[in-house]
């Protein structure tokens, strides 16, 4: 992820829109330079597409709405990558009673016709389910995404070095519960 | 990257349907299309039927037909009488109308487009209106 190529992207669409006031076609063009990227982010965190979509939706409603009001000096895609987490987390505690633990939230998963994981790899992704929130945003980032400490900084705050802290920690839970040390 | 969750990210567990981010685009266009007719239908009821356009409207009316029947029956009416009736007339006048023909019978954007003479005019054709009906009778 280039961060000056995003930085770009975001001054030409928010210039299209507030600018040019094409709203309507400058939202299309942000779904779809950015749908894709925070659809694979939530989707890591509520696991089966049919939710994931959901999620993504209401992000995007919640971008076009929230639109008319953002400030111009702030990131776009930083922007909409914290509204999309902050829906997929609400979505998940609104759902909590029906996953109880990582086992309900495994059954979920193994009835998603989107998933096409082996028994390793459901375990692997109910070690990162059992992580506390921010653990596990730094560790999608950096493991799945490969960003940069640095990158994650602008989209998660912070300092470079509590993100590192935070992944280490991550990691390490996420061998325990994998039984591979 | 820690070597023994490395092998993990070759797997390509998570599938998406065809098209779907295609779609999910054009989705979104039809949604916030949706959702921006809800906003102007419902802004331009609003305006129709703001309170100081609505509640003279509903008092010459009430006044016509209460004019009417005092001068039809000659018996004056007790206040609790003229309330509920009063009230029950402009309960049926307001479920009688059509909502929307009243929103655009001025074309008006704003309710700054209501000239004085608008207002007067609509009134004097309701309350002629009114009156034709109840000589009818």
């Amino acid at each position: 992820m280039d961060f000056s190529l995003i930085a770009m992207k975001d001054k030409e669409l928010l210039n299209i829109y507030f600018v040019e006031g094409k709203k309507h076609y400058a939202f299309n063009l942000m779904v779809r330079e950015y749908s894709k990227r925070l659809y694979w982010h939530i989707r890591r965190l509520v696991h089966t597409h049919e939710n994931a979509d959901d999620v993504l939706q209401e992000t995007m409603l919640k971008v076009w709405k929230g639109l008319p009001s953002f400030r111009a000096d702030a990131q776009l895609y930083s922007w909409m990558y914290r509204i999309a987490t902050n829906e997929a987390f609400n979505f998940l505690k609104k759902n909590k009673i029906e996953q109880n633990t990582l086992d309900d939230a495994l059954l979920y998963l193994k009835d998603d016709p989107y998933f096409d994981g082996d028994e390793a790899y459901e375990s692997f992704l109910m070690a990162i389910e059992q992580l506390p929130e921010k653990q596990k945003l730094v560790f999608n980032l950096k493991y799945f995404e490969q960003l940069s400490y640095q990158e994650m900084v602008e989209l998660l705050g912070g300092t470079e070095g509590s993100l590192k802290a935070s992944y280490h920690h991550a990691v390490k839970k996420i061998k325990e519960f994998l039984q591979l040390d | 990257m820690d070597k023994e969750l490395k092998k993990y990210r070759k797997q390509d567990a998570f599938k998406v349907p065809d098209d779907y981010f295609e779609d999910f685009a054009y989705r979104m266009q039809l949604q916030i299309g949706e959702d921006s007719e809800k906003i102007s239908w419902l802004t331009k009821l609003n305006q129709a039927f703001q309170f100081r356009w609505s509640m003279p409207m509903f008092i010459v009316i009430a006044l016509c037909y209460f004019s009417i029947w005092v001068n039809q029956d000659g018996v004056y009416m007790q206040d609790e009488d003229l309330q509920s009736f009063l009230l029950e007339e402009s309960e049926d006048w307001m479920a009688n109308q059509d909502l929307m023909d009243l929103a655009y019978h001025y074309q008006a954007s704003t309710l700054e487009d209501f000239s004085d003479e608008d207002i007067e005019n609509y009134l004097n054709e309701e309350s002629s209106d009114t009156e034709l009906i109840l000589f009818d009778h």
